[in-house]
């Protein structure tokens, strides 16, 4: 038989059992199927292309902003002009880090130029308020903005270049998109063809800034003053752990590894708990300078909420005490789960001293403690040298909104955005409902920093 | 004879446009776990965890939440908990949309994202992770690495 005889048999037979009419209404639902889905697949590919577009132009739009107002920060020389200048700085630079953070190019591939766009944006931000209290710039300062200039020039000239490939429509979206979809662990080499490794190129260089800031450099590794003491063996690290869940309330500690790069080297843990199913095990750090205790965590079920939030504390501070933590007040408190996480300050001469932190997670049905976090107070503590106030609190109190009725005031040590550290006045107070945190500088009788504290069915937020 | 190809005809039709009803409805239908006053950043971050590492221990969905929190404070990314997770290429379960998938009763990924929200970070102050296994990248490997918690190495 040959083939069209084969094909005609075929039909024939379909004829008889009235198949054919059905096997072709079948094609032409799928083809119209087929159709609405790749008209449906074109119109999400065009809104992810559009969506890509604006981020695009809306970033070149304030790059060039960022750039135009960092020339006139270097030549302004009244305090008000500039403060107006680099406050525009800061928030264009902001929003072009929003927008540069769409666009679907790897992570590490523009982590430079975001590096540049944020430090740019706190830095302005801290100059401007250098000018807002009649500040002038120091020469360091106008250096560091001349440098960023020049960066943000090349950008804007990057981004131009950019530009033209996409009018003439040598880059697509959707082709950097799928490129980027595989993971975040991407190279960039990928796209070395195209321009937008010139970003990356060009800011090769842009090594960061040196400056009192939280993005900056020297400070993300800082000192940590509080941890003190001689090196320690894993040996004597676990022996640590074990002590601190006592022999009989464990099965096994196994080892995770020292974390040689972390920012606390530290010796990792894993503790197979007793009375926990398979999957019920703590963890906990313990750093290898001084064997301090950074961190312990440990999720299990929680029953029914037997102590309450008093009761808690008590067994929260009874617990640093023992754990050799004196001097400890409660700031802060949150309730999830039936579980409660404390923060403590430590306290010296009455002074709360709010950088040297440490949580706690108390199960609210047997007052247990499940967590400890100890790094904001490894990282600053140390005994300080606590000057007299020179603004006494009287006349911290003129400073205040006259409507304000105080309920409590006392001198705490705040930090600031820098991370450095200033001796306030406190006073906490109430204005229409509202709970207020209010800081006057203690030196100077600024106001150094205002918080609303909101009483949620959770605890008490501080903002 | 009409009359049956007929008949055959409408009962196609009427599957076809049943199944779609089925399709439309199950799809309306997602079932997302009910949030009791959680703010609306520890949700996002609940559903990344959930996206990212659902299925490792309680400690490395924490080490997820606080990689996402530590990039907020790092200087090469976006400030905010949003920016982080839907930057472009960061996260595998944001591009194959494994973070809309929806959190199960008796998942633990609420509690580790408020666990990490509340500060504490197994990862030692990390900001990249990745599974050895599937990894694709020669970079990632050459990331110091601060430790290793379940499938993933976790690394700055």
């Amino acid at each position: 038989m040959s083939v069209k005889e084969k094909i005609y048999d075929w039909k024939e037979r379909l004829k008889d059992r009235h198949m054919l009419s059905i096997i072709i209404v079948a094609i032409i639902i799928i083809a119209i199927m087929g159709l609405y889905i790749y008209k449906k697949q074109r119109q999400y590919r065009q809104v992810s292309e559009n969506a890509y577009n604006y981020a695009f132009y809306e970033l070149v739009n304030y790059i060039e902003e960022v750039e135009v107002y960092l020339a006139k920060s270097l030549i302004s020389t009244t305090p008000e002009h500039g403060a107006e200048t680099l406050m525009n700085v800061w928030r264009d630079s902001n929003l072009a880090s929003t927008y540069l953070a769409q666009l679907p190019i790897n992570v590490e591939g523009l982590s430079n130029a975001q590096k540049f766009l944020n430090q740019v944006s706190e830095y302005s931000y801290s100059l401007a308020n250098k000018n807002i209290n009649d500040e002038k710039l120091k020469q360091e300062d106008l250096e560091n903005l001349e440098e960023l200039h020049d960066y943000s020039v090349e950008l804007k000239n990057t981004l131009n270049q950019l530009s033209n490939d996409i009018n003439e429509g040598n880059i697509s979206w959707g082709e950097l998109d799928k490129k980027g979809n595989v993971a975040f662990a991407q190279e960039v080499s990928n796209l070395s063809s195209q321009s937008f490794s010139n970003i990356e190129e060009n800011f090769h260089e842009y090594a960061g800034l040196i400056y009192d800031g939280a993005f900056s450099e020297h400070l993300t590794n800082p000192k940590r003053k509080g941890l003190t003491g001689s090196d320690i063996s894993e040996e004597e690290a676990r022996k640590i752990v074990e002590n601190f869940f006592g022999k009989e309330n464990f099965d096994e500690i196994n080892s995770n590894g020292f974390s040689e790069n972390g920012n606390i080297p530290s010796y990792n843990f894993s503790i197979k708990m007793k009375n926990g199913d398979d999957n019920n095990y703590a963890s906990m750090a313990i750093s290898k300078k001084g064997g301090h205790i950074v961190y312990m965590n440990y999720n299990r079920e929680i029953g029914e909420e037997l102590i309450n939030m008093e009761e808690a504390n008590k067994i929260g501070l009874d617990f640093l005490k023992d754990k050799g933590f004196n001097n400890m007040k409660e700031t802060y408190y949150m309730k999830q789960n039936g579980i409660l996480t404390v923060n403590y300050a430590y306290n010296q001469d009455d002074v709360i001293i709010y950088p040297d932190l440490i949580k706690l997670k108390i199960a609210l049905d047997s007052g247990e403690v499940l967590g400890m976090e100890t790094t904001g107070y490894l990282n600053s503590h140390e005994k300080r040298k606590i000057e007299n106030p020179k603004i006494t609190k009287e006349e911290a109190k003129k400073n205040l909104n006259d409507k304000l009725k105080i309920s409590s005031e006392k001198l705490a040590i705040i930090p600031t955005e820098y991370k450095t550290e200033v001796l306030c006045w406190e006073f906490k107070g109430r204005i229409k409902g509202n709970d207020f945190l209010i800081y006057i500088n203690a030196e100077n009788g600024k106001e150094q920093d205002i918080l609303v504290i909101i009483d949620t069915p959770n605890g008490t937020l501080t903002m | 004879m009409r009359n049956n190809v007929r008949k055959v005809i409408k009962f196609l039709f009427i599957s076809v446009i049943i199944l779609f009803l089925i399709l439309i409805i199950a799809y309306k239908n997602r079932i997302y776990a009910a949030d009791k006053g959680r703010t609306p950043d520890t949700q996002l971050l609940a559903r990344a965890i959930n996206g990212e590492a659902r299925g490792e221990s309680y400690e490395g969905q924490v080490a997820v939440g606080a990689v996402i929190l530590n990039r907020v404070k790092h200087p090469n990314f976006p400030n905010t908990i949003a920016g982080v997770i839907y930057e472009s290429g960061a996260f595998t379960a944001v591009s194959d949309g494994q973070i809309n998938v929806p959190i199960s009763e008796d998942s633990t990924v609420y509690k580790a994202a408020e666990d990490a929200m509340n500060g504490w970070d197994p990862t030692n102050g990390a900001i990249y992770y990745f599974n050895p296994d599937t990894a694709t990248n020669s970079w990632i490997w050459s990331r110091p690495l601060t430790v290793r918690i379940g499938k993933h190495r976790f690394c700055k």
